[in-house]
């Protein structure tokens, strides 16, 4: 990896703030999940006025979280890792290119999951769906979360090249 | 062996095989079940066109039942338009944006109870005034099951408006929601298949929409301890059975005639009888069971009708604007009910 120490730094820069953004919105939509859950239950409760709607809300701010917070993890490449074969390809791969790997499937698994994303926002843009208490556009929900996707795959792919960077910087390192 | 002897020898084969496939060439259709395996559909109604069909068509045309359902409620007539599955039933209270005339039979107080009687209106008020309504996928039935109904969580049965203000209520969304919400219940609105976590526990007294069925297969029986019981039945639901367009065109006109004319009567009708069935059944159990059947008060009913209002005139005002003559379409089917069920 021949990447200069300056776009090094600016992809750096780049990516720290993407994480930063998506652990912003990450935050507050589960604050605003939080502040629902809890105008919800004492509406019903105390005034007999709950959130019409409430569980659809908070069903849509989930999907949001989630979504939000994957590409945070792709970035940190904080996946929860199930390593079965791990000492066969370490033992015969260098780490760089056991990482390289490893890396450029997930990233293609990622951007097929984004790519089914787009097509099914697109899906239900076209037929207009709604949802079913609200009757508000699905498309609202299924194209952000889309959107999170395509950013999360440019995070990752960002955090890999990174990443790359820093393992064959270490590699040198320790070969001189 | 020479050239031509083998060439011949090959063109003999082949055209064996060819002639052997097409005799034997059958058309299979996977045909979707959203509701649980043991459900009656899955296990009944649908093994049951399968069977039909197959008979019909002289096993020209088969089929299975994929053991889990391959796409959530919602996108039941999707999957089929896109060929992920050949045939499916869709709840029409989902396809609402994209449907108008299936709606009349779901109209508020509309439907009484006798599911046959309702089935035969629909589609006759279909056939007469919204034929072509599916035109991406090929309808083959459609059916309208059971009332939903409203019952108290609590020893206090729902009777007055006041009683029926004071609850928290799980409603169906839509209609039942939107007219309990009007009147001043404190509503919680899922799909019926979450209505058992709101119900059991606790989050709501009452629930208002699922009929004598659904509250066995939900398991809200336990929670239940009274039905209201109106004049006239509150709300009822109506499914469609589709099959997919390029599918039904690999079949031979005569076997899609076939299957054409049989499939209201083994799924529709068939569908409808063991919702009756199943229902009655449940309702016969309440004393047992204790739960209490009361009537309601005909203020609550008046009030329940004049919620409907907004919500019938705007299905209306949609249908209209999508060609349909909805103010002769749902007096035809109101008619025909009750002409039916006499």
């Amino acid at each position: 990896m021949n990447m200069a120490p300056a776009k090094q730094g600016a992809v750096r820069t780049i990516l720290n703030r993407i994480v930063a953004t998506l652990e912003t919105i990450s935050s507050v939509v589960i604050f605003i999940m939080m502040v629902l859950t809890f105008v919800d239950v004492v509406g019903r409760y105390v005034f007999h006025k709950p959130i019409f709607g409430g569980t659809e809300i908070i069903s849509a701010l989930l999907a949001l979280t989630i979504f939000s917070g994957l590409g945070v993890i792709n970035a940190r490449d904080d996946h929860i890792t199930v390593e079965l074969f791990e000492d066969i390809f370490r033992r015969t791969l260098s780490p760089v290119v056991y990482e390289v790997i490893i890396q450029v499937f997930s990233v293609l698994v990622m951007t097929l999951i984004a790519a089914v994303l787009f097509e099914h926002a697109w899906e239900n843009y076209r037929l207009d769906k709604l949802t079913e208490v609200l009757e508000m556009p699905v498309y609202y929900i299924s194209g952000t979360v889309a959107i999170f996707a395509v950013i999360s795959v440019l995070s990752q792919i960002a955090g890999v090249v990174l990443k790359v960077f820093d393992l064959s910087n270490g590699q040198r390192r320790e070969e001189s | 062996m020479n050239m031509r002897t083998l060439a011949v020898g090959v063109f003999v084969t082949a055209a064996f095989c060819a002639v052997g496939s097409a005799a034997f060439a059958k058309t299979r259709l996977i045909v979707n079940c959203f509701w649980p395996p043991q459900h009656f559909v899955c296990q009944k109604v649908l093994p049951g066109w399968l069977d039909a069909v197959e008979e019909a068509t002289e096993g020209r045309v088969v089929g299975n039942i994929p053991p889990k359902s391959v796409a959530p409620p919602p996108e039941q007539l999707a999957s089929v338009e896109k060929g992920i599955v050949d045939a499916s039933v869709q709840f029409n209270g989902l396809i609402g944006n994209r449907v108008n005339g299936a709606l009349t039979a779901m109209q508020p107080f509309s439907g009484n109870m006798n599911g046959p009687a309702m089935t035969q209106a629909a589609w006759e008020t279909r056939e007469k005034f919204y034929p072509d309504e599916f035109d991406t996928v090929e309808l083959l039935s459609q059916w309208v099951i059971t009332p939903g109904q409203l019952f108290s969580n609590t020893d206090a049965p729902i009777v007055t408006v006041d009683n029926f203000k004071s609850r928290k209520m799980w409603a169906l969304p839509g209609p039942l929601a939107n007219m309990a919400k009007d009147i001043g219940a404190a509503v919680v609105a899922t799909p019926a298949v979450k209505s058992n976590e709101v119900i059991a526990n606790g989050v709501v007294d009452s629930h208002m929409g699922l009929g004598g069925d659904a509250i066995q297969s939900f398991q809200v029986i336990p929670y239940t301890k009274s039905m209201t019981r109106f004049t006239s039945p509150v709300y009822t639901t109506t499914f469609s059975f589709v099959i997919n367009k390029d599918k039904w065109a690999e079949i031979s006109p005569e076997d899609r005639e076939a299957i054409r004319a049989l499939s209201q009567e083994k799924v529709g009708m068939v569908a409808t009888g063991l919702w009756d069935s199943v229902s009655a059944d449940v309702y016969s159990r309440f004393d047992d069971l204790g739960i209490e059947v009361v009537d309601a008060d005909p203020e609550l009913e008046a009030t329940l009708i004049e919620a409907a209002g907004p919500t019938t005139q705007a299905w209306k005002d949609k249908a209209k604007a999508a060609g349909i003559d909805a103010d002769a379409a749902l007096d035809f089917y109101r008619a025909r009910v009750k002409e039916l069920s006499k």
